[in-house]
């Protein structure tokens, strides 16, 4: 498994890109977090300057 | 004694051209080996996988590590010189040895810094503003300062004038190398480095095609200066090479009987390179 | 080896770091400091009289009111050294490990007994604490040399230094937020580090083309073959951080998106130990 992994650069960034994307997949799954909820509400920093 | 560097099998392609095919080595402490061959022969590439900067196939080990998965472990012991300056061309002198002694346990700041005094670069120089053979006299200052067991050096007089090429293996040899230090050395300059070695490894086309310590070399090669009306005679020993010399034929031979050939004329120890010439063309034919 | 040791190699690597981007790190924020510096002397020394004004009025606000007002005033610089670090950082951590290898100097880097996780580990302290902590820094001097005028200008003109105390609170507890803003950057963004980091030990040339085409690639994959978008989303929630955490730092935190922040750091982790074993992959 881990020589298979290491064969070359290439295997190896296959590897980890997979391995990321099926985490995501599955957390997506599990939360239902679904497409089309993009949400831009929220895309920079606010400043709040009324601070409590 | 264990030897320093092992290799068994040693092999490693780029496509579907062999740079290393199954090399089997053994460096043992203390020797100073020097590994010659044409460019592209693949001694590159060999230091390269015994310093666990390239991938292959096969066993290798050095100084007891696996360069692949101990790296940093081994470079605690080896130390390495390329051809080309490799040193960052934005890092000052300062710098180098400011970051050498963090970084290395072996490093010893204060002889870097006498080593760097005696020669004429300024600590706070850029070294992209060094000449090449400057440059050259820092690394050697660096790389004399750290207490290592293994030193590979890939060509690294290459480019340098003769001077600057002179002092490198007399301060290198008088100053730092003792009974404890093992030295590897690529060149395809054999006549300049010919007396320092204790070993002689010959590398063509990725093959390890001669693997003998100095002493042995007179015992198993002969050259034959020979008569032009006896050549025919002498060619049927099995010369590895022959070549004019002087009104003569000079034969080259590995393993002959030296009675039979003193018969056939004047017999002597080959000079390395002409050895060298005589292995790479022969192993053409 | 002892941690003594391993303090050492860490504290020369980032030395190093810092030696090698003197300029994206120190003169960059330099820089911006001096047009910021220039920009506020013009608009507020041509009339040192509008600046009093300004600075008498604060003090006779309510202060829940003043806060906000000076809060305001000592935030404003915040932007251009925030922009600029969006810039430097990603482009310095796509190019650092590249810049490693391509140089020719890679020889002299891998012939150092340091191992590839420390090695990836300084640049990712370099990026994610040690450019935004030197940008801090200068900001703050920026800030305080601005008070200090202020304070100048007050006393020549014989008026009471109330709204000197108000600005100096505001700075206090604004730089503590930045602060706090940025380990939590840190921690936030490593998701996007380990990626970058992963690419620049990764590509052989056009790291740029590699970082951004890959994940476009998986997006539109996951999008045609598997008619989801997973990724996607994922990828632009992970954008920029949530505004809850910048507006409630007293309560830290409560704030924290404990969840979203443990998860990012799981993929974070396994990029930068890909990136840590690409290093294995020289040429």
């Amino acid at each position: 498994m881990k020589k298979m992994i290491l064969k070359s650069r290439y295997t190896l960034l296959g590897s980890i890109i997979l391995l990321s994307f099926l985490i995501i997949m599955m957390e997506g799954i599990i939360t239902g977090r679904e497409a089309g909820r993009l949400d831009f509400d929220n895309p920079w920093i606010s400043i709040d300057i009324n601070e409590q | 004694m264990n030897p320093l560097i092992s290799a068994k099998g040693l092999s490693k392609s780029y496509g579907k051209f062999k740079a290393l095919d199954a090399i089997d080595v053994e460096i043992a402490p203390g020797a100073i080996a020097g590994l010659i061959g044409p460019n592209g022969a693949g001694k590159t590439t060999a230091m390269k996988a015994m310093l666990g900067l390239c991938d292959f196939t096969g066993d290798l080990q050095v100084c007891g590590h696996d360069p692949r998965e101990q790296r940093h472990l081994l470079m605690q012991d080896v130390c390495f010189i390329a051809d080309v300056g490799i040193l960052p061309k934005w890092m000052q002198a300062r710098q180098a040895i400011e970051y050498l002694s963090g970084v290395h346990p072996r490093f010893d700041r204060n002889k870097a810094q006498q080593l760097l005094a005696k020669t004429s670069i300024n600590p706070h120089s850029r070294i992209k503003t060094l000449s090449k053979g400057m440059v050259t006299q820092l690394h050697l200052a660096l790389v004399m300062a750290i207490d290592v067991k293994l030193l590979i050096l890939d060509e690294p007089t290459l480019g340098l004038d003769i001077m600057y090429r002179k002092e490198f293996y007399d301060r290198l040899l008088s100053d730092y190398c003792d009974q404890e230090k093992t030295v590897l050395i690529s060149t395809h300059q054999v006549e300049e480095i010919e007396a320092l070695l204790t070993h002689l490894l010959f590398i063509r086309k990725g093959r390890l095609i001669l693997d003998s310590s100095m002493d042995a070399i007179p015992d198993t090669f002969h050259e034959v200066l020979v008569a032009p009306e006896a050549t025919t005679h002498a060619r049927l020993y099995n010369p590895l090479h022959e070549r004019k010399l002087l009104g003569r034929i000079a034969f080259i031979y590995h393993n002959q009987d030296p009675e039979v050939l003193r018969s056939l004329g004047e017999v002597h120890t080959p000079a390395i390179s002409d050895l060298f010439v005589a292995m790479m063309q022969g192993a053409q034919e | 080896m002892n941690t003594q040791h391993h303090r050492r190699q860490m504290t020369s690597l980032i030395q190093r770091e810092f030696w090698e981007h003197k300029f994206a790190s120190f003169w960059v924020p330099i820089i911006i400091l001096a047009i910021s510096l220039l920009v506020w002397l013009r608009f507020n020394l041509g009339s040192a009289s509008f600046l009093v004004d300004q600075l008498a009025n604060l003090a006779l606000l309510p202060a829940a009111e003043a806060r906000a007002q000076a809060t305001l005033l000592v935030a404003m610089p915040t932007l251009p050294f925030a922009s600029s670090l969006l810039i430097v950082i990603p482009i310095y951590l796509l190019m650092c490990l590249y810049e490693d290898r391509k140089t020719g100097s890679y020889l002299f880097w891998y012939s150092m007994p340091v191992s590839n996780t420390k090695t990836v580990l300084s640049k990712l302290i370099t990026a994610a604490l040690l450019m935004p902590g030197i940008s801090l820094l200068i900001y703050l001097a920026l800030c305080l040399g601005i008070i200090f005028l202020c304070t100048l200008t007050l006393l020549l003109h014989g008026e009471p230094l109330t709204a000197i105390g108000i600005l100096l609170a505001s700075l206090s507890r604004w730089s503590v937020q930045l602060f706090l803003l940025m380990i939590y950057l840190a921690f936030w963004l490593l998701p996007l580090y380990g990626w970058l980091l992963l690419i620049s030990a990764f590509a052989r040339s056009v790291p740029v083309f590699w970082a951004i085409g890959l994940l476009l690639m998986l997006a539109l994959a996951e999008r045609v073959i598997l008619s989801s978008s997973y990724f996607s989303t994922w990828l632009s929630s992970r954008g920029l951080p949530y505004s809850e955490i910048f507006n409630n730092y007293t309560n830290l935190f409560a704030a924290m998106p404990w969840y979203e922040m443990s998860y990012g750091l799981l993929l974070g982790s396994i990029l930068l130990a890909g990136a840590i074993m690409m290093r294995r992959f020289p040429d």
